[in-house]
């Protein structure tokens, strides 16, 4: 192969790449704070961090400089940070650990460097023991039912993976409740100091409030992408001069925008000059003396727009649908429509534990049965080629619904069950189809493929079902989808005969 | 100019991305078979398939390139993505005329007016084509984005036209305003620093085509292209020992081209049995390309056949294809060889003066 290849469009390194930030108080004990950064989009199951970039999570002190249409949040003080940096990769010394490991440090803002294994649910740390760290692959706990054209959908982010970076500490040793409760938080990459560098590189990439790029700077069809000049912009300072103006400008049109989604104006001039001028300070805000739940995400920001105090801690749970906040809140402010996703939860709900991230999703299980026929490819799939087929014994009647790809099957078993089916490919010429599940087996996802190939005595066919178990023991489902594709390849070999 | 190996800029370490990058392919492939119909899945394949490919020579990844695409050309065929990636993946299988097929497509669905010219002006390039509109616009991609994706393409054609210093230059600038933490791009760029300096200029600085080699390596262990040029060269200087170790570092690959120099290296060494084992299995592996994926290997294979292989009248045929597939000056050269080796000399004449009428110089 030559050389001309015009650049791989993915040659930027996916591992500094912020996808989402959170803040709340522990379950059941308000006296600690869990901050949560991810990092690295479909991560998969063995991806680990960059060992020349910094992670860091910052808090700062924020106060409310007005209500309603003067509503303002100003960050003050000294920054809090939480400083991650990761090594390069080394053998495991662990019997029987293969993959090679990686170690990480957390610097606390007290200068205080914790050791962590990446990976490592455990997690370390202080020597106090009043903070804990964690970091390595979980589950994506973002997820996404309403998109910007504020179509429903099932969740983009299914079975999607990040790297998680989280912070448990005692909010009253880093946070000085003197100086107010309420506090500003952002996650952020950078490129590690260098000797040469007598200033501060700007950051790769950073998060306050989730969806500020994508759902509100990038909103608005055929104009100019300003989600990296946003991102190189350093958090917590005031944006000044012309940038400003540019993004005073893109605030506004975004936001008359998403109102008018709905064909109703829902926010007059003032009421969204005051949300232009919130957003303009981007953190995720966070009261520690205040309760934060699912539901009390934007709160803060909500309540001082329309001119009350707030009344919840808001933050951001892991659980918590921000899309729907969102949505609601730039559609109609809360008082028309509300807009439902379909997706209401992440792939795995957060825990209530250390470290709060679900861990990692993994891939399929598999179960694959193969049968030989004294029959032509053609004569076996004239049968298991077509999709209403009743030709399995466990079948009792089959019913389908539409036509072509896309189409259901219900099957009824012989023990009386219902089980449905999609049809998600069918190829005549190679013969094979593939189908997923939709209700009756308790598994999500369900993937099964069927294939009929010629070989030296007639035929051979495959059947392979791909699925996680959902809400039943590993063993429960194995045996009902073995039972199920066991039972009706044997009827194939008493129809067409085999090989002896 | 050459930049001292500290001043270049830090990135993730070449193990982290690798693992990175095959943790994310794998889960992508997970994803493409649980939800066949996921926005952007396919494009991430076909970009994580294609790094594989280019800097790994695992060239497997171009029979699963074609089969996506063949799936995805069945059940999206409306899609402007779909057009692209099938262009992309023609691209790198020398299918020109479909891959500009395919971009015509994408182009009247709707696809990204950039990557449509980018995607046209590679093919342009690749074919030798309207070479000076070509490097027109790639000075002005490049003058707006200083982005490497720009930067390497105008460095490569700078360099085939015999500009060896400004080349040169457009690489190192590539380097200096560098500011992603991945190393691909930097890889690749001091990559083609060695080719330029080691296979493409007219007066090769073999030491500091290796100095820039072994760059690419540092940023990248398995870059297996960069392991292959280097380990040449060590054979040259014979440093037996270094190219034994690189070329093993890269020996399960897939590319015919690390065998091949391994037999090299045996030949050196006056190791004839072991030698002729290797270019027995290399002759393998690039008919099995071949086989699938011709005209993507045919300049290669002419010249592994016009070298250790052995056997100039397969290397005529392949050479007399690329050439009927995309006339460059390289192409020309390799023909020429070709048909001299084959003892066919009024062709070669004949090429040599079509060469002449075409670039203004002889063969």
């Amino acid at each position: 192969m030559s050389d001309h290849i015009d650049g791989p469009r993915a040659i930027a390194d996916p591992a500094i790449d912020v996808t989402d930030l959170f803040a709340f108080t522990k379950p059941g004990d308000v006296s600690r704070l869990v901050l949560v950064a991810d990092v690295f989009p479909f991560a998969g199951e063995s991806g680990v961090f960059s060992n020349a970039a910094r992670y860091s999570i910052v808090v700062k002190h924020v106060k409310v400089l007005g209500l309603g249409k003067q509503a303002k949040f100003v960050p003050f003080g000294q920054e809090v940070r939480f400083l991650f940096q990761f090594d390069t990769l080394k053998q495991a010394t662990t019997a029987g650990q293969q993959a090679k490991s990686q170690v990480g440090t957390c610097t606390l803002p007290n200068g205080e460097v914790i050791t962590l294994l990446v990976g490592d649910e455990a997690g370390a740390y202080s020597q106090d023991r009043s903070t804990r760290v964690f970091a390595g692959v979980r589950s994506d706990p973002f997820y996404i039912g309403i998109l910007p054209d504020l179509k429903s959908v099932p969740n983009y982010l299914q079975d999607d993976n990040v790297m998680g970076l989280v912070v448990e500490l005692n909010i009253e040793q880093f946070l000085s409740l003197q100086e107010g409760s309420l506090f500003g938080v952002i996650a952020e990459t950078r490129p590690k100091q260098t000797k040469k560098q007598s200033h501060e590189p700007p950051p790769y990439d950073w998060v306050g409030r989730p969806e500020q790029t994508n759902y509100i700077i990038n909103a608005l069809p055929e104009s100019i992408d300003l989600r990296d000049l946003w991102n190189q912009l350093n958090p917590f300072e005031v944006i000044s001069g012309d940038l400003a103006q540019v993004f005073k400008k893109r605030l506004t049109d975004s936001f008359e925008f998403w109102d008018m989604r709905d064909g109703i104006k829902n926010w007059d001039a003032d009421l969204l000059n005051a949300h232009v001028n919130v957003r303009m300070d981007d953190f995720l805000l966070i009261d520690v003396s205040k309760p934060v739940t699912d539901t009390s995400h934007m709160e803060i920001e909500q309540s001082t727009i329309a001119g009350n105090t707030y009344q919840t801690g808001g933050g951001r749970t892991l659980n918590a649908n921000v899309i729907e906040i969102l949505v609601n809140y730039l559609v109609n402010r809360n008082q028309g429509k509300q807009y439902q996703g379909e997706a209401q939860q992440a792939t795995q709900l957060g825990l209530n534990m250390f470290p709060y991230l679900a861990p990692a999703n993994k891939k399929l299980l598999k179960i694959s049965h193969q049968v030989d026929l004294l029959a032509s490819p053609a004569d076996v799939w004239k049968v298991v080629g077509q999709f209403s087929g009743q030709w399995s014994p466990l079948i009792a009647s089959i019913q389908t619904i539409g036509s072509g790809i896309g189409q259901l099957r219900e099957i009824e078993t012989i023990d009386g069950k219902t089980i449905i089916e999609r049809l998600e490919s069918l190829d005549q010429k190679n013969k094979t189809l593939t189908y997923s599940l939709v209700s009756g087996v308790p598994a999500k996802p369900y993937i099964g493929s069927m294939q009929v190939t010629s070989n030296s005595t007639g035929s051979r066919v495959d059947w392979t079902v791909q699925y996680r178990p959902s809400g039943q023991a590993e063993l429960i489902v194995h045996l009902i989808i073995d039972t199920m594709l066991e039972r009706s390849l044997k009827s194939l070999m008493v129809r067409f005969g085999t090989p002896k | 100019m050459s930049l001292a190996l500290t001043d270049l800029p830090q990135t993730t370490d070449g193990e982290i991305f690798v693992r990175n990058m095959e943790s994310v392919l794998e889960r992508h492939w997970f994803m493409h078979h649980v939800y066949p119909d996921r926005v952007g899945t396919l494009e991430a394949l076909i970009d994580a398939e294609s790094l594989r490919a280019q800097f790994f020579g695992d060239y497997s990844a171009l029979d699963r390139m074609v089969k996506l695409v063949e799936i995805a050309l069945i059940n999206h065929s409306q899609s402007a993505a779909t057009h692209i990636a099938a262009a992309q993946v023609d691209s790198v299988r020398h299918l020109f005329a479909s891959a500009l097929d395919h971009i015509n497509q994408a182009d009247v669905l709707g696809a990204d007016q950039q990557l449509i010219k980018r995607l046209r002006l590679s093919i342009e390039q690749a074919l030798g084509k309207n070479l000076e509109a070509v490097l027109a616009q790639r000075q002005s991609l490049a003058s707006v984005s200083h982005s490497i994706q720009d930067l390497i393409p105008l460095g490569a054609l700078l360099a085939e036209q015999g500009c060896y210093e400004e080349a040169n230059a457009v690489y190192l600038k590539a380097i200096e305003s560098y500011q992603d933490l991945s190393p691909l791009g930097l890889a690749w760029t001091c990559f083609q620093l060695g080719m330029l300096w080691g296979e493409v200029h007219d007066q090769p600085d073999l030491d500091r085509a290796a100095h820039w080699y072994a760059q690419a390596v540092a940023y990248l262990p398995g870059y297996t292209h960069a392991c292959v040029h280097l380990a040449e060269i060590y054979i040259d200087r014979k440093e037996y020992s270094q190219a034994r170790t690189l070329l093993l570092s890269v020996f399960n690959s897939g590319d015919p081209e690390v065998r091949w120099r391994m037999a090299d290296l045996f030949i050196a060494e006056d190791k004839f049995g072991l030698a002729n084992d290797e270019l027995a299995i290399a002759t393998s592996m690039y008919e099995s390309l071949l086989s699938r994926h011709e005209l993507a290997f045919a300049d290669h294979a002419a010249e592994f056949y016009l070298g250790s292989g052995t056997q100039p009248a397969r290397a005529y045929e392949l050479a007399l294809a690329n050439l009927h597939n995309r006339p460059t000056w390289r192409a020309y050269e390799l023909a020429h060889h070709a048909a001299i080796a084959n003892n066919l000399l009024e062709f070669a004449t004949g090429l040599s003066q079509n060469a002449l009428h075409r670039w203004g110089k002889a063969l």
